[in-house]
């Protein structure tokens, strides 16, 4: 594969982490809650539990197909007509999910602070400016987040004491909101809010040993957990149920409602900042995934050729929905939903069919 | 390659500010406005747009009145957003709500339901959650904005928030944000309390009679007012006072289900404060035992959070509530030498019987109501274990017809800077 060189451990974890919790600073705490009423915090854990174990399974398919990723696997096994479909397939699943997931935080910049500018410029820069970071390779992109990572989780830790002081913890309870039946099917249903975790199997090649693959994924979901469930249950302290699935940005409203006196207060204008740059980083990994997926599909040797023309596929995909809120039924009735989790499938039919195949730990029996 | 992309990017990175560019004298800052019931079933949005360029700087010409550095403007229409629209066409700027602080409603308009105006200002992304809003009692919103005329402060969103800071001190009002007036309603079994602003009549007359107010106060008519007056704890506007700001806040208005249920006095507002861990300190004031004609005053502060404990038996429920404060002793009549232990264990008894009184009874005052503005269903919110569970309990007409027992504790730990009172020989 086109694997260029290596990733740090650390470095790629801070990654995984932004690439799960991006859509927590769209709309997804409002679906959540709309859905669990205040215990969307809890089926956020039980499916990153589920989406734990998911990943153990991965972690076990990728041990039997050393320095592959999850492109060039179904060609080891069905032969090239597999790789080629699978690239495709999923170069056209990530694009679809980076334009949906532009457009709607698009929208809202242009629902809070440029409320003049049109959608097509905003959209037209994000893309320009993840297509130069996306040109960078993996590599790039890691070391980034590397740097972002601890700066972004100050301004966002602040941001969530801030508001949950305002908050009160009886607001968390009913303690199974809707009820324990619905929490788990709900749970089930949303196994892929944790969705990302097919980039970590386009990583492989990136790491120098297996372990530090799993050990990467394994803490990234985990954090992920703790960050996604804290942020829902902050919000549904401060916005109870009846009333938390009113707010358009989640967020946004959660961090505009910190008044601590004259001298803090509108901190919201920071967290915008780190907002912009999580989408930034984050945008230009799926760019950078798209193409891979693509290159590695049709046996080309340099992904970057193709990030200009997925760049505008993905633009002009990004003005296809008519409104906010189809786009955003899109990503959280979609994506994270169940039609998501039949994208987690792929994989684990991969491990049984390794299996089946014989293809032991280590790529014996290939 | 990578060159012209650095340059493209760069290029529309500063394109972006083109659209949205605003040059700060471009905008006409609306600091605070009201709305009122107007006929044919619209409203009357009232706005205050300050002239930046009078507002001075200077702290020696404190006492401006706000209409010299702002200006007062009033559009009929069927919502907010018509309003504005309405509203730009008369003002040459462009309309920011950036320092907007203060939102009021006239009582009136509180009698009927907020929900629809409350929609507007909630989405408007302009508005902040942190909006304060307060209700005007008897008079139209706009009658505050026509009399306010802040002692020190120029800006009248300025005036509101050291009043606010004020008042917070004394615990006589609580202050409430657009995120705190929509969420409580719409949740269940929870009602809210808005702040009253009110105008006083005696003092609107003085002003009336003297613009400059530079004769001296109390007037003929305040002495004659005072002799007359019975009673204490007044709605807002009716605080005995001569000169000054014209308007005055203490009491509120307590909603159920989006409109206004009744009203709270300072006093009952007061407790409403202590019953619901909203109160800071405050200066109270009781006759002195055995001798109404004698007063001492304490300061008491919270000492621990409120506890609640819900009793039911059958249909039958008891609410006991327990609240805990402390404080020093401020001023004693002459004579009294209960500067002790002793003497404290009696007053505190004597103090914790006469403010169990008063919460009882305003718990009772809004139990007539069938408002909880106080959360008391909040122990059962966390033994109930699901949604359905908890909204199908039938929480107003239990609380209604609930028995109360308040438990106040007292406990005065100081006797400021004299050990006794002044025995006067």
């Amino acid at each position: 594969m086109m694997a260029d060189g290596y990733v740090g451990r650390r470095e790629t974890t801070t990654l995984v982490v932004l690439l799960i919790i991006h859509k927590q600073f769209l709309v997804y705490p409002r679906v959540i809650a709309e859905e669990n009423l205040n215990a969307g915090w809890l089926v956020l854990l039980l499916s990153g539990i589920l989406a734990l174990a998911v990943f153990g399974l991965y972690a076990k398919l990728m041990q039997r197909f050393p320095g592959k990723t999850l492109v060039e696997i179904p060609g080891i096994l069905f032969g090239y007509w597999a790789t080629w479909f699978t690239g495709w397939f999923l170069c056209l699943i990530i694009t679809f999910n980076m334009a949906i997931k532009i457009r709607l935080f698009s929208e809202i910049v242009v629902g809070t602070i440029l409320t003049d500018t049109p959608i097509e410029v905003i959209i037209g820069v994000m893309l320009l400016s993840c297509l130069l970071l996306a040109r960078c390779g993996l590599e790039g992109i890691t070391r980034l987040s590397w740097y972002f990572f601890p700066w972004s989780m100050i301004v966002i830790l602040i941001g969530l004491l801030s508001s949950g002081l305002k908050g009160d913890p009886v607001f968390l309870f009913p303690l199974f909101g809707p009820g324990l039946d619905v929490l788990l099917t709900n749970s089930l249903l949303r196994v892929s809010t944790y969705l990302e975790i097919i980039f970590l199997l386009l990583f492989y090649p990136f790491f120098r040993k297996h372990q530090a693959f799993q050990k990467t994924g394994n803490h990234g979901i985990l954090l992920s957990i703790l960050l996604a469930a804290f942020i829902q249950a902050v919000f549904s302290m401060v916005f109870p149920f009846s009333f938390g699935d009113k707010p358009t940005i989640p967020l946004y409203d959660l961090y505009s409602a910190i008044h601590f006196g004259p001298f803090f207060q509108r901190i919201e204008s920071i967290f915008i900042l780190v907002w912009t740059a999580i989408i930034l980083i984050v945008m230009s990994l799926m760019l950078w995934g798209a193409s891979v997926c693509i290159t590695a599909g049709n046996k080309l040797r340099e992904f970057r050729p193709a990030l200009p023309a997925l760049a505008a596929l993905s633009f002009i995909i990004s003005l296809m929905p008519e409104n906010n809120l189809l786009a955003s039924r899109l990503a959280t009735e979609v994506y994270h939903y169940w039609p998501g989790n039949l994208l987690l499938l792929p994989p684990l039919l991969l491990l049984l069919a390794a299996k089946f195949k014989g293809i032991a730990p280590g790529g014996k029996g290939k | 390659m990578r060159f012209l992309l650095l340059i493209i990017t760069l290029i529309s990175l500063s394109l972006s500010g083109c659209w949205d560019r605003q040059e700060l004298e471009d905008f006409a800052y609306i600091v605070s406005m009201g709305v009122d019931k107007s006929p044919n079933g619209q409203y009357d949005f009232t706005f205050r747009i300050t002239v930046p360029g009078r507002v001075e700087t200077d702290g020696s010409k404190g006492g401006q009145s706000p209409g010299k550095v702002s200006k007062l403007i009033t559009v009929t229409a069927n919502t907010f957003h018509e309003s504005l629209s309405l509203l730009s066409v008369g003002v040459e700027r462009q309309l920011s709500f950036d320092h907007c602080k203060v939102l009021l409603f006239s009582e009136e308009l509180a009698r009927q339901d907020l929900s629809a105006l409350l929609d507007s200002f909630l989405r408007e992304n302009q508005l902040r959650l942190t909006l304060q809003v307060w209700t005007v009692r008897n008079r139209p919103a706009r009658d505050v904005f026509m009399v306010a005329t802040p002692v020190l402060e120029q800006s009248i969103s300025r005036y509101i928030e050291s009043l606010n800071t004020k008042q917070r001190e004394e615990s006589r009002v609580h202050t409430v944000t657009l995120k705190d007036l929509a969420v409580p309603l719409e949740m269940y079994h929870y009602d809210v309390i808005l702040p009253s602003f009110g105008i006083n009549e005696l003092v609107e007359e003085e002003h009336k009679k003297n613009k400059d107010m530079n004769e001296l106060t109390p007037t003929k008519e305040y002495r004659e007012h005072i002799e007359k007056k019975k009673g204490s704890s007044p709605f807002a506007g009716e605080t005995s006072r001569s000169g000054g700001n014209p308007i005055s806040f203490s009491g509120g208005i307590v909603f159920r289900i989006g409109k206004m249920a009744g009203e709270l006095n300072s006093s009952e507002l007061r407790s409403y404060t202590i019953l619901t861990d909203k109160f800071n300190k405050g200066m109270f004031t009781f006759s002195y035992p055995e001798d109404e004609k004698n007063f001492f005053s304490v300061q008491l502060k919270t000492a621990r959070p409120r506890k609640i404990n819900l009793e039911q038996h059958g249909e039958k429920l008891k609410i006991q509530v327990k609240v805990s404060l402390e404080g020093s002793l401020k001023s004693l009549p002459a004579n009294y030498q209960i500067v002790t232990p002793e003497g404290f264990e009696n007053l505190n008894r004597y103090i914790e019987e006469q403010l169990k009184g008063r919460l009882e009874d305003t718990i009772k005052k809004c139990q007539e109501m069938k408002a909880d503005p106080f959360f008391f269903i909040r122990p059962w919110r966390y033994q109930t274990l699901t949604v359905p569970e908890f909204k199908a309990i039938p929480w107003r007409e239990m609380y209604s017809k609930a028995e109360i027992d308040v438990d106040v504790s007292v406990k005065l730990r100081r006797q400021g800077l004299l050990q006794q009172p002044i025995e006067g020989h």
